[in-house]
């Protein structure tokens, strides 16, 4: 899995550092005044069209036959990918959390309640999409992606604008409800893992 | 223990159907699969590489009989298909250091000396590389790890006679370690002549023939005839026959045909094409 990583970290610097550049500016963006915070979430939507990019660049030009060659589980590719997309966003959360504290214009509830919904909704859009990616290959699974994040950005908005106080609720439990909600996420994330995983298995390499 | 050994393999698709094929690629040999367009070969490559499943039979390679979960095998298994997919972006150093964390058994002094010695473009994108190129930074990338068997699926194709020359050298080089072996599929039979101890003919999903290239060349042989001629010899002992205004020019098996019989030696490709294309008595 190693190389795998390797071959992904290089062909984000070489071939897609403006997408990672991109999502950095819109992190920054989110900290900088206490209005701006939903920019972050742009940053997250960036890295993962990043990653999606990734998958579809690797479809077209059929690396994925070309690893069957190599001494490499099919399981080990498809795992490389889940924790490629799941680490760059964290890094990207981390950064967030980093500035959000560091330049002090959002207060602490606000960093931590925005970092566990980028969070949540990096996790969710590849734990949907990936397997599409997996099964019927990047442009369908492109679609399915975009789906997702429109769905979630509508519902963000709807709590946001219609449920006030139970957002409150939430707020004051949040302390509970944010290690609750990213298990609950991670755990969804995993089944998407162990899915793509008997996708990737039964694929036969024409 | 044998390279390769296939028993009984099966693979349908809708409109084509690889059957019963049983093969065994001895240790320390080169193994050439002649086939026409479409007979099968790719095929073949993919179902011992375990890219695809079989429908039937046993499949073992290196003493392993599944590659999809013992994958570990392939570090011994070297592989250059028709198609080259490395990473379209890098070039081919830096393929080689994606590589060098993958395979257990990397070797970068040898990976460099044969982009050397093969005149592979060093800092070129893969993507930016001619169909030659490519197919030489996949030979690189197969041989780099010390693999013990090679696989070589029309891999010389698109190359220019000098590397074609240069790469079976490198082939029968290969081949002196007893527990080396190759299996390479061709259209360019002259290569395959000159490379190869064993034949093996594919023709429309189904193995024809299998023998050493030494031993066709000994059991058959090219006549020309005349109907009355051609009425003589007997049927079994016909691999094939074109007919023409004056009689028929026939290949035979030299064991059934008297001695009294003038026989020219015939090639290859030639055998493959009369088996092939040739009439039925």
């Amino acid at each position: 899995m190693k190389g795998l990583f390797y071959k992904d970290m290089i062909m984000l610097v070489r071939a897609y550092r403006m997408y990672l550049l991109m999502s950095i500016f819109f992190i920054i963006l989110g900290c900088v005044r206490p209005d701006n915070s939903f920019w972050a979430v742009y940053g997250i939507f960036f890295m993962s069209t990043l990653v999606s990019t990734l998958i579809s660049f690797d479809d077209q030009t059929k690396w994925n036959s070309y690893c069957d060659i190599l001494p490499l589980k099919r399981a080990d590719a498809v795992t490389e990918r889940y924790l490629f997309s799941i680490a760059l966003n964290c890094v990207l959360i981390v950064l967030f959390v980093i500035l959000g504290f560091a330049l002090r214009q959002l207060d602490s509830s606000t960093v931590l309640i925005s970092a566990a919904g980028m969070f949540v909704f990096a996790a969710l859009s590849a734990a949907i999409s990936m397997p599409i990616y997996f099964k019927f290959g990047a442009q369908k699974g492109q679609l399915v992606r975009m789906i997702v994040i429109v769905a979630m950005v509508f519902c963000g908005m709807m709590i946001i604008n219609f449920a006030n106080p139970v957002m409150e609720a939430l707020a004051s439990r949040s302390a509970l409800l944010l290690p609750a909600c990213a298990a609950a996420v991670m755990a969804i994330y995993l089944l998407s893992w162990k899915l793509s995983v008997r996708i990737c298995e039964n694929r036969e390499v024409l | 223990m044998n390279a390769i050994e296939l028993s009984g393999v099966s693979k349908s698709y809708p409109e084509f159907r690889l059957s019963d094929i049983s093969l065994t690629l001895p240790a320390g040999t080169i193994m050439g699969l002649v086939g026409e367009n479409g007979a099968g070969k790719s095929t073949l490559f993919r179902l011992i590489l375990g890219m695809q499943t079989k429908d039937s039979g046993v499949i073992s390679v290196l003493g392993e009989k599944d590659l999809r979960q013992h994958p570990m095998i392939k570090n011994d298994i070297g592989v250059v298909m028709d198609d080259v997919n490395l990473p379209a972006f890098l070039s081919i150093f830096e393929t080689g250091k994606i590589l060098a964390k993958i395979y257990s058994n990397w070797d970068q002094e040898l990976f460099e000396q044969m982009i050397r010695k093969l005149n592979i473009p060093e800092n070129t994108k893969f993507t930016e590389l001619s169909r030659g190129n490519k197919m030489k930074a996949g030979f690189a990338c197969a041989f780099a790890h010390h693999p013990k068997l090679l696989l070589l699926d029309e891999a010389t194709s698109g190359l220019d006679p000098v590397v074609r020359d240069d790469i079976l050298d490198i082939l029968m080089d290969f081949t002196r370690q007893e527990d080396h072996s190759v299996l390479i599929s061709s259209h360019i039979v002259s290569d395959l002549e000159k490379a190869c101890d064993y034949i093996a003919f594919l023709h429309q999903g189904k193995l024809i023939m299998v023998e050493e290239k030494d031993t066709i060349r000994e059991n058959f042989g090219r006549m020309h005839c005349n109907a009355q001629e051609l009425s003589n010899i007997p049927h079994e002992a016909i691999a094939g026959l074109r007919r023409n205004p004056y009689g028929a020019e026939v290949i035979v098996r030299r064991d059934m045909v008297p001695d009294s019989v003038s026989l020219q030696a015939v090639d290859i490709e030639e055998l493959f094409v009369f088996m092939v294309k040739g009439e039925t008595l």
